[in-house]
């Protein structure tokens, strides 16, 4: 059943309908929140928020799709922990339950598997030098893979702004890489 | 001229092959013959294959949802309680409670009837004569979420309105729902002022096939909730009769929030508009947060009828 079936299946007053929602989107919500905020227990309560926030605002949600949507009030939701968020000490590499969240491939030697390790903190780390606005736009697009057409409804600009902020996103993350310990051998790696 | 500063521009299109054909050959052309630019777009392509490369994560808890049906949070009088979660729970994610109450904070009241009667010289006073009008039939008072549409005169936030948070639809860029504040700080026990306006094309409103006719729009007055951050609970609770429908006395929980004339609100005589007022409690600390929500009335069927959202964050001075 796909996302408009379900919707409107949870607007009639269905809850399960409304779950499978939530199992649908849970998880790259929580990505996005994670790579924006940093912080999986920040992350994890920006998701609470958007569902409950989704949840009362179901009888009045229509005309978009609820995927951008999510997206949009997930993002609100961050900028407002970025606003409040007391810094709280937190090991990024764990998840609220201490999990490892991000692991280099166990098939790497233990060399490839140093430098993919510092490369993975520093593309963490150089994201969340950027401005909220670029780190979203890029976030949106490279680590959650939304269209641009989805950019714009969650973002709520046109698509031509989306583009020329990513493009200026990317270029300014690639700057900040550049003065990274991982930066030597980076850009030969993947080009 | 360094070549690199006219390519940063064609980096994402050329990387997300949204270059004409045309345009790539150049670009491609060029990225062979000039190594800074090729070394700049290797970066660039390192940098978003980096980012790509990051493994999505998963939510480490399930998400815990209200234990009635989301049709049911159309409630005037939103309660809030620990009925809506296990104690458990809250327990173990307190922010999670918080995140149930700033939910129930959300939860939207009001309007009344959208009478389409003609509307006054000021958005305050039309909101009263439709509010008159809506006050009437009984059954408005049984309305318990904001289902209808009160229309008001269009109009823009005053320029001393410097705090907006505007909501649009990328399919309908006319569509706008502003939310609008003088400031950002308000003081504990005094009236405090938001400026809240739907807006549509009203030619999208017209049936199929019907005479064209030069657009025009049509503006209501969006459903808007107030609530505050309580010290001791750190939970955000509607402020009292706050999720009224706004012109609609008659309404429950119609009270503290209400239009108001244009010229009664602080330093902006004259200017008309959708001018909402509501008590700011007494005795609360400075530095209290208070979260003001305009949202699209449950009952409209404009345009797309979108879930637009308008919010600002006021705190108390």
């Amino acid at each position: 059943m796909d996302d408009e079936a379900l919707l409107e299946r949870a607007r009639r007053g269905d809850r399960d309908a409304f779950a499978a929602i939530v199992t649908r989107h849970q998880d790259e919500l929580y990505t996005m929140a994670l790579r924006i905020l940093g912080t999986p227990a920040d992350a994890a309560d920006v998701v609470q928020e958007t569902f409950l926030r989704a949840y009362v605002r179901i009888p009045v949600l229509r005309g978009q799709t609820i995927r951008a949507w999510l997206f949009r009030v997930a993002i609100n939701c961050s900028h407002d922990v970025q606003r409040r968020s007391i810094r709280r000490p937190a090991d990024p590499l764990e998840d609220a339950e201490g999990n490892i969240v991000e692991l280099p491939d166990p098939g790497l030697g233990p060399e490839a598997s140093v430098l993919a390790r510092e490369r993975i903190a520093a593309v963490r780390e150089a994201l969340l030098t950027l401005q909220p606005d670029f780190r979203a736009v890029v976030v949106l697009r490279d680590v959650n893979e939304l269209s641009y057409e989805e950019m714009s409804e969650a973002l709520r600009v046109p698509i031509g702004t989306v583009k020329s902020r990513l493009n200026r996103a990317r270029s300014m993350l690639a700057k900040a890489l550049r003065g990274t310990a991982a930066a030597p051998g980076f850009a030969e790696e993947h080009a | 001229m360094t070549p690199r500063r006219h390519l940063d521009d064609l980096f994402t299109a050329a990387y997300d092959d949204e270059l004409s054909p045309i345009d790539e050959a150049r670009f491609q052309a060029h990225i062979q013959t000039c190594a800074p630019c090729a070394e700049a777009y290797a970066e660039f392509r390192a940098t978003v294959e980096a980012l790509r490369e990051l493994a999505p994560a998963r939510m480490p808890h399930i998400v815990h949802l209200p234990s009635t049906p989301p049709v049911a949070e159309r409630s005037v009088r939103p309660r809030i309680g620990m009925g809506w979660f296990n104690l458990g729970i809250v327990r173990r994610f307190p922010a999670t409670a918080i995140a149930g109450a700033a939910a129930v904070v959300l939860i939207i009241a009001a309007l009344a009837h959208g009478n389409g009667g003609t509307p006054s010289p000021t958005a305050g006073s039309a909101n009263g004569q439709n509010a008159a009008g809506a006050a009437a039939p009984s059954s408005s008072k049984n309305l318990a979420a904001c289902t209808q549409i009160i229309g008001i005169t269009g109009a823009s936030p005053p320029v001393t309105f410097t705090h907006q948070d505007l909501a649009t639809d990328a399919a309908q860029p006319a569509l706008h729902l502003v939310l609008a504040a003088p400031s950002l700080t308000v003081t504990a026990g005094k009236a405090a002022y938001v400026y809240a306006q739907l807006s549509e094309p009203f030619a999208s409103l017209s049936l199929p096939g019907s005479a064209a006719t030069a657009p025009a729009a049509r503006t209501v007055l969006p459903c808007v909730s107030i609530a505050v951050m309580d010290a001791r609970s750190n939970l955000f609770v509607p402020i009292p009769a706050s999720t009224g429908e706004f012109g609609n006395p008659a309404s429950p929980g119609h009270g503290t929030v209400t239009p108001v004339p244009a010229d009664q609100y602080q330093g902006a005589s004259g200017v008309s508009g959708p001018f909402l007022t509501f008590e700011v409690p007494a005795g609360l600390a400075p530095g209290t947060e208070i979260h003001v929500t305009a949202t699209v009335p449950a009952g409209y069927t404009g345009p797309g009828s979108p879930p637009l959202i308008a919010e600002l964050t006021l705190t108390t001075g």
